[in-house]
């Protein structure tokens, strides 16, 4: 293998290590975020306040956040968990409807960026939304 | 004599290889996209039975053409007889239409028969075929029909909120032209036919994938707007009803499945831009215009900024990157402000393959597509 093949090689590996840790460092940004969206998830006895409480947490973190790349993966992890937690508010007292948990799941999937987040989304949906 | 003779015979044949000749730069010329001898569209639009079609027939005096369509040169200017749609302003131009199907997109397209019993066949051809249907004029006159028609049907649609729909014919061109330049029977697994639809945008619009909801139709968020096409007074929306009275139907319209539902000349056009444009409403108002207007009650005024936050809910991080700008940005009432906002978001990825499919759009019109 020539020399400028290797370089070339080497160049393209370092960019791709590169490119890996940048998605890395984007995701770690929200990482204690997901992590307790995780714990949220995995709760038998998690209740509609709570669930919306988290909601607004994320939604003032978005708001406060002053360094713009941590500004950016807050508001878009908000964006990936809202529509469940307007579903709830908007409804206030009264449980949304099977249906319109179903319809605000579509939208909320393909608001999602993160295959992750949807999934533990989705699972607090299914905890919540009344069964059909 | 001789030499007479010569010179009369050199007359009466100057105007046969005229002819000739002029017939062989027609034929060279005949088809913007596909080959002359694949002459589908031309057989559809003189022989389908399908409503649109039919109307278009009637409506705008369709006659079989032959001969080409003066495009040439950079000039694609053609004489262009006015379809009598209410809102000049709204309509994209045919000029416009026909320099977007000029541009060289290299998409796998699907070209769709009906059956006698209304069943779809399909041909798939790679995007180096060459033996694909022929975009004659016709085939132009009949696309500029058909979106200008589901344009119309658009202006002044109640959307939820108490807002009724404005299309700006610039920002649906622009998207149109980088979605799929107009040709309608493009088709890959990231998007199906004119507006490029994806199977969020089909069950936003119409209902639910049936294996989300254990078998039940459950309409989407956006489905009051099929609804309210189907209940819609506007004349221009009568020859669209057809299309779409029976989706509910469908269940759930894969675009992936069932690709000419969504590309067929007869009625795939015009679903695929209900859909499309629909869509496009539904994120405007639904989900972009309704945080803007609760995040920033002044900048949702501006129509333009509304339209580029819905543009760039089209690019590769979807709606969220633009739910996400319209906090990372700041959305400042003062119109100094709001025009920083505004440049920063044309540097956004989808904006700017907009933008670049816009100027190889205006170097083939020259200055024959007033949108540009």
């Amino acid at each position: 293998m020539s020399t400028a093949l290797k370089l070339f090689f080497s160049f393209a590996l370092f960019f791709q290590i590169a490119m890996a840790n940048s998605i890395e460092d984007k995701t770690n940004l929200v990482a204690a975020e997901k992590e307790e969206l995780a714990k949220l998830a995995n709760r038998s006895d998690l209740t509609v306040k709570e669930w919306l409480r988290f909601v607004d947490d994320i939604d003032a973190k978005c708001s406060s956040e002053t360094v713009e790349v941590k500004q950016t993966a807050m508001c878009s992890f908000y964006y990936e968990i809202y529509k469940i937690g307007e579903l709830f508010a908007e409804a206030q007292d009264q449980k949304p409807t099977w249906e319109q948990c179903m319809r605000a799941g579509v939208t909320s999937d393909s608001l999602s960026v993160n295959e992750s987040t949807k999934k533990l989304v989705n699972r607090i949906a299914v905890k919540l939304c009344p069964k059909r | 004599m001789f030499a007479t003779d010569n010179k009369e015979m050199r007359s009466s044949l100057i105007l046969p290889i005229l002819i000739f000749n002029l017939s062989l730069v027609a034929e060279g010329n005949q088809c913007l996209q596909g080959s002359p001898n694949n002459q589908r569209f031309k057989r559809i639009l003189e022989t389908s039975d399908s409503y649109l079609v039919k109307e278009f027939r009637a409506s705008t005096g369709f006659k079989p053409t032959q001969g080409g369509l003066g495009c040439s040169g950079g000039n694609c200017s053609t004489v262009t007889k006015p379809l009598a749609l209410p809102g000049a302003m709204g309509e994209i131009p045919k000029e416009c239409i026909q320099a977007s199907l000029k541009r060289k997109v290299a998409q796998t397209s699907i070209e769709c028969k009906q059956t006698p019993q209304g069943n779809w066949t399909y041909i798939q051809h790679s995007g180096r075929s060459k033996s694909t249907p022929c975009f004659d004029e016709s085939a132009v006159d009949y696309t500029h029909y058909v979106t200008n028609k589901v344009i119309s049907c658009f202006q002044g649609l109640p959307m939820q909120n108490g807002v009724t729909e404005t299309i700006d014919p610039t920002v649906l061109y622009s998207k149109l032209n980088n979605e799929s330049g107009f040709n309608f029977t493009y088709s890959y697994k990231g998007g199906v036919g004119a507006g490029q639809l994806t199977g969020w945008a089909v069950q936003e619009m119409n209902v639910l994938d049936p294996s989300r909801t254990k078998g039940k139709t459950v309409k989407g968020g956006g489905r009051f707007i099929l609804d309210n096409i189907l209940a819609s007074s506007n004349p221009q929306c009568a020859g669209l009803k057809p299309v779409i009275e029976n989706d509910l139907k469908f269940k759930y319209h894969s675009p992936r499945k069932i690709n000419c539902e969504w590309t067929s000349m007869e009625t795939g056009l015009a679903r695929n831009l209900i859909y499309s444009i629909g869509y496009f409403s539904f994120l405007k108002h639904q989900i972009i215009g309704k945080e803007l207007k609760k995040r920033a009650p002044n900048a949702y005024k501006d129509p333009e900024l509304l339209n580029l936050l819905t543009l760039v809910g089209y690019g590769p991080l979807g709606a969220n990157r633009a739910l996400t700008l319209i906090r990372t940005l700041g959305m400042g009432s003062s119109s100094a402000y709001l025009a920083g906002v505004k440049s920063r978001l044309k540097t956004e990825v989808y904006l700017k393959n907009t933008a670049s499919k816009m100027n190889e759009v205006k170097r083939i019109a020259g200055n024959s597509c007033r949108l540009l």
